[in-house]
């Protein structure tokens, strides 16, 4: 239970990449995600570009002390998606190029399909690479001071940012805290015999809810403490907020944000060109990298 | 034969983490059957992992701790050696189901284990899990609310709408429903008033003096010194000793584990600070105290 944190968790050093603005960590995580995912053209532009993407991102995952353990850890929740694509790009009758194998009954295997299954494992797991960057790097309260910023203009049209980001820190907040009571609670129910590991549906069900119930009913509790508690201290969710911390840009943050667009510019311009001569006009070409048949 | 024995334990949480944790480094020593052992030492010196070892919840990352006949391990060095001697399987050491039944676990805060939508299921719910018919459990269930003073006019009410004092007491006879002979309770009296402590404590005294062996983890020096027949102190993760109370309390060293001295020794300390010319150290009760300060003003 306690282990369940797919995408990773806060790795507490102090690196050039933790020093990092958040707002701009943000931004190049989703920069270099759409990049990732932009087509470039047939399987040999593909996998260069890819490679290269690669090599940055482990560059940055070695400079940024994340753990690869943690990294393949959520990997392996994957594998399941992984051969669930095997067997729809690779083994499900479809057509391609280059010829593997035509069985007797016309059915033939192409590489193709596993071209394809690999680009596209290849871009989950940088897309995986890259949100564990963030996370690993970044506190999640400067995460949501990030977002925070990022939702500002919302205010024009009178959105309650803060609100939002409140409720986002809040629950962010007290995921670690939940966890350990519904360790607590497992603990005290397996002492009464109750095994949450063996059995079949019915006994299953019936074992969780003797840990859901006494989840939901602390969690009602607390969060009605925390209401009270903060109402006792004067907090009016209208009123103008300032932070403990304020987030400051600084010539770091110039020289990375360069960096990251010079790659995401060399990348979209490889991405433009390879359409052009080589072309991917369809929109599942782009979002999926399929090819059109 | 002692009943509990731990032998050499450490525990490692985050064995592989860069952040890896030392709650318990080659703790031995051994209970027997029929003692009151209070565990005492500061926040964070084991306590809680320790007695999570007797029923399987952790298993040592090192060495074993035996309760009954069953081995509690997750050491492979000593699942291989016991394969060997002993021809104990690795399936059978992981089956903790009738080990769970003989140590009952009373953890910080019981209430929040409540679960059911009538106190009686809830009490029932345990001997049930442990294989007991539907009538049996419920007479179990019936005697252990008596015992905690819990009367029949409860046993249909929903336990989220009963005061804390009486959650707590709903909770303890769900974990002695089952009739452990080994009661561990973590901090019970944290959070109730004076009168819900001493109904819970001497509760706890009438289970003991029925022959379950009772462990239990306090802060409350007061709570050992009333109760106790052995206390078991921790510091650092590390087993320091296990003497009776009143031998901690008269001992120098009480200051270097962090421990409140109880009220009557406080008392006693001051009386000789202040002159009082009477050998008092051999003296353990309030009883005593009186009659040798009686003694000495000739009354």
């Amino acid at each position: 239970m306690a282990n369940s944190n797919i995408l990773g968790k806060y790795s507490p050093y102090n690196t050039i990449i933790h020093r990092l603005d958040p707002r701009f960590k943000l931004f190049s995580l989703i920069l270099l995600m759409v990049v990732t995912f932009l087509p470039y053209g047939n399987y040999t532009n593909r996998f260069i570009i890819l490679g290269v993407l690669t090599f940055f991102i482990a560059l940055i995952m070695i400079i940024g002390k994340v753990s690869f353990r943690s990294f393949f850890k959520s990997l392996s929740s994957m594998w399941i998606m992984f051969i669930f694509l095997l067997i729809f790009m690779f083994f499900i009758p479809n057509e391609g190029k280059y010829l593997i194998h035509t069985f007797e009954n016309g059915y033939s295997l192409y590489y193709d399909g596993l071209l394809n299954v690999g680009h596209i494992i290849l871009r989950l797991v940088l897309m995986v690479a890259l949100t564990i960057i963030l996370t690993s790097t970044t506190l999640p309260m400067d995460i949501t001071y990030a977002l925070e910023w990022y939702l500002t203009p919302l205010k024009l049209l009178k959105f309650p940012t803060q609100i939002v980001s409140l409720t986002i820190s809040l629950a962010l907040r007290f995921i670690p805290t939940l966890l350990n009571e519904s360790n607590r609670i497992m603990n005290a129910q397996k002492s009464r015999g109750v095994d949450y590991n063996r059995g079949f549906l019915m006994s299953k069900i019936r074992s969780i809810t003797t840990l859901i119930i006494p989840l939901l009913v602390s969690c009602f509790s607390r969060s009605d403490e925390l209401a009270i508690a903060m109402e006792a201290r004067g907090y009016d969710p209208y009123k103008k907020r300032s932070h403990y911390k304020t987030l400051h840009f600084t010539y770091r943050d110039l020289f990375a944000i360069i960096f990251v667009l010079l790659l995401g510019g060399i990348m979209i311009t490889a991405s433009i060109f390879a359409c052009y001569y080589q072309g991917c006009d369809d929109f599942i070409n782009i979002i999926f990298g399929v090819p059109t048949i | 034969m002692s009943l509990i024995s731990f032998n050499n334990i450490s525990f490692i949480y985050n064995k592989k983490d860069p952040n890896h944790y030392d709650a318990l480094k080659e703790v031995t020593f051994s209970i027997e059957k029929g003692d009151f052992i209070a565990l005492v030492g500061h926040t964070g010196s084991g306590k809680s992992t320790l007695v999570q070892t007797l029923n399987g919840l952790l298993l040592p990352t090192s060495g074993y701790t035996k309760v009954l006949d069953y081995y509690v391990t997750g050491d492979k060095e000593i699942i291989k050696r016991l394969k060997k001697e002993k021809n104990i399987k690795k399936r059978e050491l992981k089956r903790f189901s009738h080990l769970r039944k003989e140590v009952g676990m009373v953890f910080q805060f019981p209430e929040y284990q409540l679960f059911s939508d009538t106190i009686i299921k809830d009490v029932m719910f345990g001997p049930l899990n442990f294989g007991l018919s539907e009538e049996e459990a419920k007479k179990r269930a019936i005697e252990a609310l008596d015992e905690v003073g819990i009367d029949y006019t409860y046993y249909e009410k929903s336990p989220f709408e009963i005061s804390g004092g009486e959650k707590r007491r709903v909770a303890i006879a769900g974990i002695i429903a089952s009739s452990p002979s080994i009661l561990v309770l973590d901090e019970p009296t944290v959070g109730l008033d004076p009168n819900g402590k001493k109904e819970i404590l001497s509760l706890i005294k009438k289970i003991h003096e029925k022959g379950t062996t009772i462990i239990i983890v306090t802060h409350d020096m007061d709570v050992v010194m009333e109760y106790a027949s052995k206390v078991v102190v921790l510091k650092d993760s590390r087993f320091i000793k296990m003497v009776t109370p009143s031998e901690l309390f008269n001992s120098k060293d009480l200051s270097n584990f962090s421990l409140e001295i109880p009220s009557f020794y406080k008392f006693k300390r001051y009386l000789a600070d202040f002159g009082f010319n009477k050998d008092i150290t051999n003296i353990n009760t309030i009883d005593e105290l009186v009659d040798k300060i009686g003694e000495k003003y000739g009354k």
